[in-house]
């Protein structure tokens, strides 16, 4: 579906997210407070540019931001993001604010604060290098929204989980099994994987990809209690 | 206890404000990223307070070296408008600090003021637009 999305200041990711989603009937309005950069972007993807801070009342009623679907504010001062984010919720309604921070700690006061989603690189940096980590002790976690987070692991046969139903393995009330993935085809099919959305009565198999949802915090129990060995 | 307030912005009008406080026997905290910007509380011998030099939009700051979950009152006075918004917003919300009062250059951001009945605003301009007004009405 067709959504409006405001992209406020930024440089290249300004113009990458612009790229990314200026096709499917999108509308995409662009602030920048550079004026060499928003004259240069107005020329080479020729889209009109708002010029003006984005968290200025009277730039964001120029630009025509009101009950737009998105806001994304990207410049590289954190509390100019917030302000931007603020103003474009309070006083034009507009459906998310998204807002990118260069100190980590922002993340979490700002969401506290109302923001929307608050994006730090810094901070999805060290969560990939800590999946990386994780990959090779047979472990992949992919963070859903701060303190939740998926992971999967592979099962092996001296597992005491092995060939046990989810029902029978009595997982910790911490977690959730959603799905498994299966390295042969589902009856019927010849596709050679099959994902298979977990009941009670599904049994794990060795080799089959487990995927579960927990609390961060609970990560390292269930990473125990699923992988015991016989 | 003595009376605690942090100000936050060490320009003129955070200065002599640090001072004024220290006067009256408040425990008084200064934070301002720029060290430079305590030399104007060098105008008085009586200033007694801490300075910090830190950045202020940093919530680890904040709470490990400003004082900020102990102070009564806030004075916000940095020039980033976009700042102290902010700053108001964490000192009700997050730490319920029941007096503050906060600078702003630009009236466009008091619409996102409303509804935080700790924080009292300051416009400097649109006082000197008052004063000024009132002095020619005088004249006249």
């Amino acid at each position: 579906m067709a959504k409006t999305i405001v992209i406020a200041n930024g440089t290249n990711e300004a113009s990458y997210i612009f790229d990314a989603f200026n096709r499917d009937g999108n509308k995409l309005i662009v602030i920048n407070s550079n004026k060499e950069f928003a004259e240069e972007f107005a020329k080479t993807k020729r889209h009109d540019v708002i010029f003006g801070a984005p968290w200025k009342f009277q730039v964001l009623e120029k630009a025509g931001i009101t009950n737009a679907d998105i806001f994304i504010a990207l410049s590289n001062k954190d509390t100019d993001n917030y302000a931007a984010c603020c103003m474009a919720e309070n006083s034009f309604y507009v459906g998310r604010t998204i807002c990118l921070v260069s100190n980590p700690s922002n993340v979490e006061v700002y969401k506290s604060l109302g923001i929307d989603s608050v994006i730090c690189s810094t901070l999805q940096l060290v969560e990939n290098i800590r999946n990386e980590s994780d990959i090779n002790g047979n472990l992949k976690v992919i963070t859903i929204e701060d303190e939740v987070q998926a992971f999967e692991f592979q099962v092996y046969s001296n597992y005491v989980i092995c060939e046990k139903s989810i029902m029978d393995i009595k997982c910790p009330p911490i977690a959730t099994i959603a799905c498994v993935k299966r390295f042969k085809p589902a009856a019927g099919s010849n596709d050679p994987v099959h994902i298979e959305m977990a009941k009670g009565s599904t049994v794990l198999h060795a080799n089959d990809s487990v995927y579960c949802v927990c609390h961060r915090k609970d990560v390292e129990e269930l990473k125990k209690f699923m992988t015991r060995e016989k | 206890m003595a009376n605690r307030v942090l100000i936050i912005g060490c320009g003129r009008l955070g200065a002599a404000l640090a001072i004024r406080y220290a006067e009256q026997k408040y425990n008084v905290y200064v934070v301002d990223a720029n060290s430079d910007s305590f030399e104007y509380l060098n105008d008085s011998d009586q200033f007694s307070g801490e300075t910090i030099v830190g950045d202020a939009g940093d919530v680890e700051t904040l709470e490990a070296r400003c004082h900020i979950k102990e102070v009564d009152r806030v004075i916000i006075t940095t020039g980033d408008d976009c700042l102290n918004l902010f700053l108001a917003h964490l000192c009700e919300s997050r730490y319920h600090i029941k007096h503050i009062y906060v600078r702003l250059d630009s009236s466009e951001l008091a619409p996102l003021l409303f509804g935080y009945n700790s924080v009292q605003t300051i416009f400097p301009f649109n006082l000197s637009i008052e004063k000024y007004t009132e002095m020619e009405g005088e004249e006249e």
